[in-house]
């Protein structure tokens, strides 16, 4: 077993080494900003939470990495994620501040063609393992007192502490999309992309705790997406 | 932390105030060995470090009125390349890019449809 993983280690060293000496590079990297219209009924239909604004509902954040693995395509991984966070104003509570990310994980097969030297058309096609997760770091609570316990043991004072703990759920999906990029320069890309989200979300089962339990509603089954990104030619 | 975000501030600010140099000035950067290496690796297969000192070097052979030409002629080449590498789809990825064509289109189309 132990010469097989040598020979494996030996043979992989020779292929990437005559890789790098001989093929062009084939990793990149991307960042962006992307662009879609959720309806999320658990947190809207609700006053408690922080005010929907664009940025907290519409606009994701996007990073990513690609190996062009055949002549015309690639294959990687891309993340959207949608931020929210801010003060609860439940009554009688202590305010805790709340955090939501919605994460649509994607792992890409891309096929691509050059209509001019700087252009790119590319065609997108992915499975998506989406998670969300929303988070309450609540203050004054019984696990503070631990804390204030311990703290008293090395001669501290009492402090006002805060926990945190998160619920969260995954789902499947998938999606298609069409790219628009246009290199300025060689290793460096500008790219707008067109396309659809699918997720097969439930608001059962969530998990919090290793406890199950019923989360928000979001209506994200279909859903238009349109992304803006920098490509980055890695190596 | 808050020492090295000073000391990031300061240098800045000596920088442009008085006018240091942080990364020194490249000699002679026409002839830099890094347009050689660009010629024979090409820009993509060059490092992050390589790249930014490819970046300097040409700006400043450009600022000094030096051949535009040659910059030119790697990059065209390395563009020309990757059109020729990349113009006609092979195998398997034109179906597959038909697919994911059909997939939006029926996405918008029937989407659109459902809406009116």
């Amino acid at each position: 077993m132990k010469n097989k993983i040598q020979c494996f280690i030996l043979f992989a060293g020779i292929l990437l080494s005559n890789t790098s000496l001989i093929a062009q590079p084939k990793l990149s990297l991307e960042l962006g900003m992307g662009i879609y219209e959720p309806t999320l009924t658990g947190f809207d239909d609700n006053n408690q939470f922080p005010v929907a604004k664009v940025w907290n509902r519409n606009l994701l954040t996007n990073y990513g990495i690609y190996y062009q693995f055949f002549y015309n395509a690639r294959i990687g991984y891309s993340s959207y994620t949608s931020w929210d966070f801010g003060e609860m104003t439940s009554d009688g509570g202590s305010k805790p501040i709340f955090g939501r990310s919605l994460t649509y994980r994607m792992f890409p097969i891309e096929t691509y063609f050059r209509i001019k030297p700087k252009i790119e058309l590319n065609f997108t096609l992915t499975p998506i393992w989406g998670r969300s997760k929303i988070s309450l770091n609540t203050r004054l609570n019984e696990s503070g007192d631990d804390w204030n316990t311990l703290l008293a043991i090395y001669g501290n004072e009492a402090l006002e502490l805060a926990t945190t703990d998160a619920m969260r759920q995954d789902w499947m999906g998938y999606s298609g999309q069409i790219g628009f990029r246009y290199y300025l320069k060689t290793y460096l890309g500008l790219e707008l992309k067109l396309g659809f989200m699918h997720n097969y979300y439930s608001e059962k089962n969530w998990r919090l705790q290793g406890n199950k339990i019923t989360g928000p509603v979001y209506d994200i089954e279909k859903l238009p997406i349109f992304a803006f990104k920098v490509i980055y030619g890695l190596k | 932390m808050k020492n090295i975000q000073k000391t990031i501030i300061m240098v800045l600010m000596f920088n442009s105030l008085f006018g240091i140099q942080i990364l020194p000035k490249i000699k002679d950067p026409c002839s830099d060995p890094i347009i050689a290496v660009a010629k024979e690796k090409g820009l993509k297969g060059m490092n992050m470090v390589e790249t930014i000192r490819y970046v300097r070097v040409e700006k400043a052979c450009k600022n000094l009125g030096g051949h535009d030409e040659t910059f030119y002629l790697i990059e065209s080449k390395e563009y020309q390349r990757d059109y020729e590498q990349s113009r006609y789809m092979a195998s398997w990825t034109s179906t597959f890019s038909y697919c994911v064509g059909v997939a939006i289109f029926y996405y918008f189309a029937l989407g659109w449809m459902s809406d009116n």
